[in-house]
């Protein structure tokens, strides 16, 4: 007998990313309400029975009830049964979301809350258990305490969903920590089939017997996940997992890239790659700018970003702007000629500018300020 | 620019004329007023800035109102490179006609030749400096407005040494200072913007303060509802157990209060016993009493029967002793008066006695007083009459002495006849008769004559001539004295007073004893006083006597009188001691025979009594040994003592049940374990009320959707912080910049402006004198003038004053821009109306001094104010 479901997690609704723009923001919002139906798509394409969510289905349990309509609404779309399991971040606490009034209401009967690690059985057969976070600060193995309680069966089978961070002995003790060795123990013992597990952004395979996973986040939300946007199809033969394949629902992306900006090229391939970006849009970008310019061309690459600033989905400069130095240097005034007093003043700014003080970053740009009013003058001439 | 040559045709008066300038130097245009002076400068404007098409009002006024035609203007000059002859005709028949005759030959006519000129006056003439120093006739005389002028600041800065300051950079510096001004105020403060952007900022992260503020306070109620979770749970558990505990105890007590019950059952019967054996012990002890007291009263009338007995004889022999003791007091008390009676009489005879020892003494007294008192009254009397007392003596005994010496002395005086004799010789002086011895000497005084004769032998004779006078009355004073001293005691002479004074000291003696006599027999008292007495004592005798009884006979003796008395007076006090024994003996038989009386009467009164007692104790006896004989009471009493002792064996018996049970241990754990109970159930309903509490307030805030909230305040916190941001940078930028130019630029205009001040002072001292100074600003005005140490306000000096300066800075301008820098003539119209005339000579001087190296151009219709300028060259008009 084959079972077909799908694993995923982290989707984290109603997040914010302070980097975006209002706007952007509302798309991306968006995008993460789509992830539900295109999971909804994939779970009708790949014939699976029914969808484990495992954790973080909420970003935090104090969502405003407009966002919890939209969730369940995207929720109805999904044809087979879905499980969600309270994570770290909405917690099965006092003032869980998963009994709000607004959930409560609305839920449709096919989205079922593992609010208890009593195993449900979903087909013949077969049965999913949760391990929810009871509250922020679990002090335990989830999945041990579960597991201890399930007793061995060649006959069902079960598909443990659980949230948090596997024990790494080198990382100091969590108590919260998923003993992955007495994980494997329990699939060994076939108290469980499959282990799906969430916190992980990223999709990742754990342990020796391929039946550990974590699904990632279907929709990317930083640039440090690295393979992110995916949710997993799980095939279940014989109790023995058969199969995980990694199906990409993500439409947005991250990206962060370098660039050395000593010269003109430097702010023309900068320009060059922005604009080969696609789906621009749906793309926070970071950008490790270096290096030292001058005036002139700082100018051009503020024209650079400013352009692309409101194209991208983000664009945003990583750490300060100290590895990249703006220097006033001779090019800037050559042309213009300046003589008298202005020629004094730009002299004693440029001193400033190109010394380590308190007014560096003022006489930069009090000079960027006197250029453009010389440009722009020459230019109603 | 240089000005070479103006003709003008049809222009208002002005038919034709034409005037020529030298190219260096002052040119003075005279003419009368409104004749056409003051149009030259006018009409070069015109020249220059209208087109000949022009309608323009300035235009029109300049056509002649006599003739019709259009005003035609011809001027010559040099600007730049250029020199130019440019000619216009406006209104009718307009022309424009431009020759070029330097630095290239050209002919340009009509609009093309006005653009021409434009540009090549743009390119090559200041217009600033031509505006600045231009004094125009009807216009205020004042300081020109220098700051801007182009070519000035280029030549300044040229003197200087500094880079030329362009037109250019001043409108830049105008627009970095209108981009200051959007973000700093006049004074530097920062504009309300700023303020306004601060505050949105503080706004929105205080909405995030709220936020995160309720968001913590929702976080730990949830942890509160778990952490009550986990309370109830255990406190569920321990309630039950206790309830079992509660249970268990509750048994116990049942068990314990059963055993008590028995326990205060047996005590009571046991009581019950206790009393009833009390109550035969005394019933008992109540027949015993009785039987005792009837014993009693049967001895008490036996004794007190033959005490009765003996009472009687007792009172007899009391009533005889009292008779006896009776009859012996009466006889005491009469002894006693007897004996008193005698000692009175005796008293009296010893007293008159002794009154009459006394009468007998007084009467003496009294008879030596009265002779004491007659002598002393007779010696008195002789004393009176002789008066010769001691000093009446003593006075006549010196008076006496006196004049024996003082006839001495005369005698003395007198001759003395000496003779020694060496055998014995008898001799006759003076008729006396004298013996002498052998040896022995004769000394014999005389008065007048002494006779001595030796019989027989010799008669001599011996006469002594005349006495002292005053001796003789000293002899004669003396005697008078003696005989008045002698008068004065009644006496002769001194023998009689001799005499007479003894028989007086005699009679003194005798008027003493007399007095002491006399002092004898009075004593202490006066004759009165004793008179007195002796009649008392005298009536008391003769009293006595006539009164005293015969009996018992008087005696005489008064010794053996006293002695009687004294016997008598002693017997009568042992009579009165005998009385009081006897009194006392009465009384106390007296008090005897009472008593007894008394005991005898109370005795008979007393035994009825005591008998009817004895009949009603026996009474008593009898009818209780009716109700229950002696027997049957002792037999009663040993089965109360059986019955009581039973009883309280079953007390001792359960009570040491109870004692094993520990009942107040129960008690103790029984009821503690009760209020522990109670006290699990408060707690418990108090978690559970606060945990359904506080779920109802998560359920309402769950409905917040604080975090949403809490990220996007968050985000219109940050956006307000970058939006600050981004401002202040900014701000900062124009800030630093404008600061930056506006250092550079005062710099630059404090250097450049040093070389006006100097040609300004160097024109100026040749009016005002030596000490004169100006102070120039940046922007080229003049601040103050100083002169002879004193420093002025440009504003405060005179019209005249601020007149020169105003004509002496424009004069420098000419001076420090050159023609071939873009300087420009300097054209005054009529200046120096304020000017006095030693003045107006020095003036004239400063103009021919700047003449010559700038054109100078003067407008005038009061030729005299000009005609101390040097090498001017004069036009006159008309």
């Amino acid at each position: 007998m084959t079972v077909r479901f799908i694993h995923t997690s982290d989707w984290q609704l109603g997040m914010t990313r302070h980097f975006l723009s209002s706007e952007a923001q509302a798309r991306f919002t968006q995008a993460r309400i789509d992830a539900i139906r295109t999971i909804g798509r994939v779970a009708r394409e790949q014939s699976a029975s029914f969808v484990v969510v495992a954790g973080d289905v909420f970003e935090s349990n104090q969502l405003e009830p407009r966002s919890v309509r939209r969730a369940i609404e995207a929720l109805r779309d999904v044809d087979v049964p879905v499980y969600l399991l309270p994570g770290n971040h909405d917690p099965l606490d006092a003032s869980t979301i998963y009994r709000s009034p607004t959930f409560v209401e609305h839920k449709p009967d096919h989205v079922i809350v593992l609010d208890d690690a009593c195993p449900r059985p979903v087909a013949p057969g077969v049965e999913v258990v949760g391990a929810p976070w009871l509250s922020k600060r679990v002090v335990k193995d989830l999945v041990q305490d579960v597991t201890a309680e399930l007793a061995p069966s060649d006959s069902t089978v079960r598909v443990l969903v659980a949230h948090g961070v596997p024990r790494d002995p080198l990382a100091g003790d969590n108590p919260a920590a998923i003993d992955l060795d007495r994980a494997e123990a329990a699939i060994a013992e076939r108290r469980i089939a499959y282990l799906a597990l969430g916190d992980r952004h990223s999709t990742t395979a754990l342990g020796s017997s391929g039946a550990i996973w974590y699904s990632g986040t279907p929709e990317p939300t930083a640039h440090d996940e690295c393979d992110a946007g995916n949710v997993l199809v799980v095939e279940v033969d014989d109790g023995r997992v058969s199969k995980v394949t990694p199906h990409p629902v993500g439409t947005w992306t991250f990206e962060e890239e370098a660039f050395e900006l000593d010269s003109e090229t430097g702010v023309a391939a900068l320009g060059a790659w922005l604009d080969a970006r696609p789906a621009k849009d749906r793309c926070a970008v970071r950008l490790n700018l270096y290096g030292t310019i001058s005036l002139s061309t700082d100018a051009r690459l503020q024209a650079v970003l400013d352009r692309n600033r409101d194209l991208f989905g983000a664009l945003e400069l990583a750490g300060s702007s100290a590895s990249l130095v703006v220097r006033p240097d001779d090019d800037d005034f050559a042309d213009l000629q300046l003589t008298g007093f202005v020629a004094r003043a730009v002299d004693d700014l440029r001193a400033t500018a190109t010394q380590i003080g308190p007014d560096q970053r003022q006489a930069r740009d009090a000079l960027g300020l006197l250029i453009r009013l010389l440009e722009s003058k020459g230019g109603q001439a | 620019m240089k000005l070479h040559r103006i003709k003008l045709t049809d222009y208002r008066g002005v038919q034709e004329r034409e005037v020529t300038f030298t190219d260096v130097g002052v040119t003075l245009v005279e003419g009368p007023n409104e004749v056409g002076k003051s149009c030259l400068a006018e009409a070069f404007d015109l020249l220059l800035e209208e087109l000949d098409s022009s309608q323009k009002r300035r235009v029109l006024e300049a056509q002649p109102v006599d003739r019709d035609a259009g005003p035609d203007i011809e001027a010559e000059f040099t600007t730049g490179p250029y020199r130019l002859r440019y000619r216009k005709r406006f209104v009718k028949r307009p022309v424009t006609e431009l020759e070029i005759l330097a630095p290239r030959h050209e002919h340009v006519n009509g609009r093309q030749a006005h653009e021409r000129v434009r540009t090549i006056l743009e390119e090559t003439l200041d217009e600033g400096l031509w505006r600045a120093v231009r004094i125009q006739q009807g216009t205020d005389l004042t300081q020109p407005s220098l700051a801007g002028v182009r070519s000035l600041a280029a030549a300044l800065d040229r003197a200087a040494g500094t880079v030329p300051t362009g037109g250019e950079d001043i409108a830049l510096f105008e627009r970095v200072r209108l981009e200051y001004q959007q973000y700093w105020t006049e004074t530097g403060r920062a504009k309300q913007d700023h303020g306004a952007l601060g505050r949105v900022l503080a706004e929105r992260a205080d909405e995030v303060g709220t936020i995160e503020r309720q968001l913590e306070a929702l976080e730990r109620d949830v942890e509160r509802v778990a952490a009550l979770e986990a309370e109830i749970a255990s406190l569920s558990a321990q309630l039950g157990e206790q309830q079992q505990r509660v249970n268990e105890l509750d048994g116990q007590l049942g068990v314990l209060r059963d055993l008590e019950a028995t326990h205060a059952a047996l005590v009571t019967k046991a009581e019950t016993a206790d009393a009833q054996l009390a109550q035969a012990i005394n019933a008992a002890a109540d027949r015993r009493q009785l039987a005792a007291e009837v014993e009693e009263a049967l001895q008490r009338v036996a004794s007190h029967t033959a005490g009765l007995a003996a009472l009687e004889p007792d009172l007899v022999d009391a009533r005889s002793a009292h008779d006896a003791d009776v009859a012996r007091l009466e006889a005491a008390r009469r002894d006693r008066d007897a004996w008193e009676l005698l000692a009175t009489r005796r008293r009296g005879d010893v007293g008159f006695l002794r009154d009459r020892a006394d009468l007998g003494r007084l009467s003496g007294r009294l008879e030596a007083a009265r002779g004491a008192t007659a002598k002393l009254g007779q010696t008195k009397q002789l004393l009176e009459s002789n008066c010769v007392d001691e000093p009446a003596l003593g006075s006549i005994r010196t008076a006496d002495v006196q004049l024996r010496t003082v006839r001495a002395q005369l005698e003395g005086a007198r001759p003395v006849i000496r003779a020694v004799v060496h055998e014995p010789l008898s001799l006759e002086v003076d008729d006396d008769r004298i013996d002498l011895a052998r040896g022995e000497e004769l000394q014999r005084p005389f008065a007048a004559i002494a006779r001595v004769v030796v019989p027989g032998q010799l008669e001599l004779e011996v006469s002594a001539g005349a006495a002292d006078p005053r001796l003789l009355e000293k002899v004669r004073r003396a005697e008078t004295a003696l005989a008045e001293a002698c008068g004065a005691a009644g006496v002769p002479d001194l023998a009689a007073a001799e005499h007479a004074a003894a028989e007086r000291r005699r009679l003194e003696i005798e008027a003493q004893l007399a007095e002491r006599s006399l002092a004898e027999a009075l004593g202490a008292s006066t004759f009165e006083e004793l008179a007195t007495t002796e009649a008392t004592l005298e009536s008391r005798v003769t009293a006595y006597a006539a009164d005293r009884p015969p009996e018992p006979a008087p005696i005489e003796d008064l010794t053996e009188a006293e002695r009687q008395a004294t016997e008598a007076e002693s017997q009568a006090t042992r009579q009165r001691s005998a009385v009081a024994e006897a009194e006392r003996l009465e009384e106390g038989s007296r008090d005897r025979l009472t008593k007894a009386s008394d005991a005898l009467n109370n005795a008979k009164a007393v035994a009825p009594v005591l008998r009817e007692n004895l009949e009603r104790l026996q009474g008593r006896l009898t009818k209780a040994r009716e109700d229950l004989s002696d027997d049957a009471l002792v037999a009663a009493n040993l089965a109360s003592e059986r019955a009581a002792s039973d009883a309280h064996e079953a007390v001792n018996q359960a009570q040491a049940r109870l004692d094993q049970l520990n009942g107040a241990q129960l008690v103790t754990l029984a009821a503690n374990a009760g209020q522990v109970l109670g006290q699990m159930a408060t707690a418990l309903g108090a978690a559970r009320d606060e945990r359904l509490e506080l779920l109802g307030g998560l359920r309402e805030r769950g409905q917040d959707g604080l975090a949403e909230r809490l990220d996007a305040a968050i985000g219109a916190r940050d956006a307000a912080a970058a939006t600050l941001a981004s401002y202040e940078r900014r701000a900062a930028a124009r800030k630093l910049l404008y600061e930056a130019l506006r250092r550079t630029r005062d710099e630059a205009r404090v250097s450049y402006v040093q070389p006006l001040a100097q040609q300004v002072d160097a024109l100026g001292r040749v009016v005002f004198g030596p000490t004169f100074h100006v102070e120039i600003n940046e922007n080229l005005e003049i601040v103050s003038r100083t002169l002879d140490g004193k420093t002025i306000p440009i504003h405060s000096l005179s019209a005249g004053a601020k007149e020169q300066l105003a004509v002496i800075v424009r004069l420098a301008c000419g001076q420090i821009v050159t023609a071939d820098d873009g300087g420009v003539p300097i054209i005054l119209d009529d200046v120096l109306g304020f000017t006095d005339p030693r003045r107006l000579e020095t003036m004239g001087a400063v103009l021919g001094e700047a003449g010559r190296t700038a054109q100078v151009i003067v407008f005038t219709c009061y030729p005299d104010r000009y005609r101390q300028v040097g090498g001017a060259t004069v036009q006159k008009i008309l």
